[in-house]
Parts: structure tokens; C-alpha cells; sequence
């Protein structure tokens, strides 16, 4: 049986800029950060998180992508096509309001939903995702 | 007008700049604006965790940052992160982390070692064969 996932990938446009989002804005931590070749494996992970890693995946041509691909995907993430998940927060609002004053940007603001109190923000590349205090927090 | 949360990520945005400095209950809760009662409710309410247990989790991240990436002494990064004596630093650390900072900087330094010049032990294969185009 799967027990859990321990890796997850997401294209980003730049992973430098990447990086300095995910540690610097949302406060990650920076699980690895290696190169293989001219391969760049770099992933973060909420610090409350261990036994997870987010891949922070550059968009460049290689074996799975060409050219075209390339062009094509990087299209896809600035408009938000691409990437999306849902983080866990013990507070919608305070968290909203921190991360809007490191420069966020939010797609929407804390609002009520069936399952708890979300806002979606976007990163540095064009991902979204839903910040989320579920209603059991 | 800011408002009651915004008052209080305020001051968790003091924590986190500051959190190398001695920072009292009495300073954040001025920092906030609310009395020390009022604050520590309201900070507990919003991030399960007292003021005192955030500013240490933030110098225990600290510490490890620097014990994995500096080559300062233990002595010196308990300092450099806001602990007053040696003592209290290993304790601590070892209380939140598992492992004294001296045992915990040696495992972390190995396990950065072995990626760095081993990639393939952190790499799964599969995005290694996928991605890597030179090797």
C-alpha cells in the first residue's frame, strides 16, 4: 500500500527567484538544493512539514521537454495553467495579512467556505494555491 | 486603521526579524499595542503556539541554518540566535530537535556532503533520467 507522498513537482520560470519566494516570502525551508549535470534539483517544504519535499522544477529543454514544449509550458505557468495545491494555515486571516505585507500577491482574500476559511495567492512564477484553515483548526 | 489580526502578525513580524535580540512578552505586546493578557490570548488564538514557544522555534530554525551552512562555534550561533549561555542553547535544541547542535551539525553536514558530491542518493531516478541531460 502507498503510505505517503514525500515528493511533489512544480514548474517555476526561474528557480533562483523561486527559491527566494518559497524561503524568504513563505517562510520554507530549503530541503535540497543540488545539481546533477545541468540538472538543478531544488526542493522546499513548509518547516512543520518533514516528510515532505516540494520540487522546484526549472522549465528548460531536456528529455521530456523540446522547444516548443518549453515555450509552451512556460506560457502555461505565467497563466496559472499549470500549478495548484492547497496549503494548511492554523489562521487564515494573520497569515493573509503577513503574507500580503511580504508582498504576496492574493487572488482572493479569507473567505468563508463549507470546509473552512480560504484565500488563494499566486508565487513568483504563476502557480496558485489555496491557503486553507480547515474548520477542524 | 490596523486591525486586531494585523496587530498581531505585527508583532510575529517583530519575532521573526528580531528574534535575535532579547525580546520580553512586555515589548511584543507594546509592539502589538494590547496588554500582555490580551496579546498572549490573541497570539495563541491565531497561531496555536504562546509568543515565548514561536521566538524559540524561530531560533531553533536559525540555529540549525547556521549550524548546517556557518562555521561558527556552537557557543557562538546560541548567541548569534538569541540564547544567553551555551547551556540553555544545547538544551534547548536538543529538547525541540532530538540531538545536541554538536551531533546535529555533523549528521546534517554529512547528509550535505553525500548530496552535494553524490546527487543520486537524493535524486529519484526517474527525474534524474527525465531532466539530466549531461550525465
Amino acid at each position: 500500500m502507498i503510505t505517503k507522498m514525500s515528493h511533489a513537482a512544480l514548474y517555476v520560470l526561474d528557480q533562483d527567484e523561486a527559491k527566494d519566494f518559497y524561503a524568504n516570502k513563505l517562510g520554507f525551508e530549503v530541503r535540497n538544493d543540488v545539481t546533477m549535470g545541468d540538472f538543478r534539483w531544488l526542493t522546499v517544504a513548509p518547516p512543520e512539514q518533514p516528510d515532505l519535499e516540494i520540487t522546484l522544477m526549472p522549465i528548460k529543454p531536456n528529455h521530456v521537454l523540446n522547444d516548443a514544449d518549453v515555450k509552451q509550458v512556460r506560457e502555461l505557468v505565467k497563466k496559472g495553467a499549470m500549478g495548484s495545491g492547497v496549503f494548511n494555515t492554523s489562521n487564515c486571516q494573520a497569515t493573509y495579512e503577513e503574507l500580503k505585507a511580504k508582498g504576496v500577491e492574493f487572488i482572493s482574500p479569507p473567505t468563508e467556505r463549507p470546509y473552512g476559511i480560504e484565500a488563494t495567492f499566486k508565487d513568483n512564477s504563476g502557480n496558485w494555491f489555496s491557503l486553507t484553515q480547515r474548520l477542524s483548526q | 486603521m490596523m486591525t486586531l489580526h494585523q496587530r498581531v502578525v505585527q508583532a510575529k513580524l517583530v519575532i521573526d526579524q528580531q528574534y535575535d535580540q532579547p525580546l520580553s512578552l512586555d515589548q511584543l505586546s507594546d509592539s502589538a499595542h494590547f496588554s500582555k493578557y490580551h496579546f498572549l490570548r490573541l497570539f495563541r488564538k491565531l497561531y496555536k503556539v504562546t509568543p515565548h514557544q514561536y521566538l524559540t522555534r524561530k531560533r531553533i530554525e536559525a540555529a540549525r541554518q547556521q549550524l548546517t551552512h556557518s562555521d561558527f562555534s556552537i557557543a557562538d550561533i546560541g548567541f548569534r540566535v538569541g540564547f544567553q549561555g551555551v547551556s540553555h542553547f544545547n538544551v534547548t535544541f536538543r529538547k525541540w530537535v532530538g540531538t545536541y547542535p554538536t551531533q546535529y551539525r555533523e549528521n546534517t553536514r554529512q547528509q550535505l556532503e553525500q548530496a552535494q558530491t553524490q546527487p543520486a542518493t537524493v535524486i529519484p531516478h526517474c527525474f534524474a533520467q527525465s531532466y539530466c541531460t549531461t550525465e
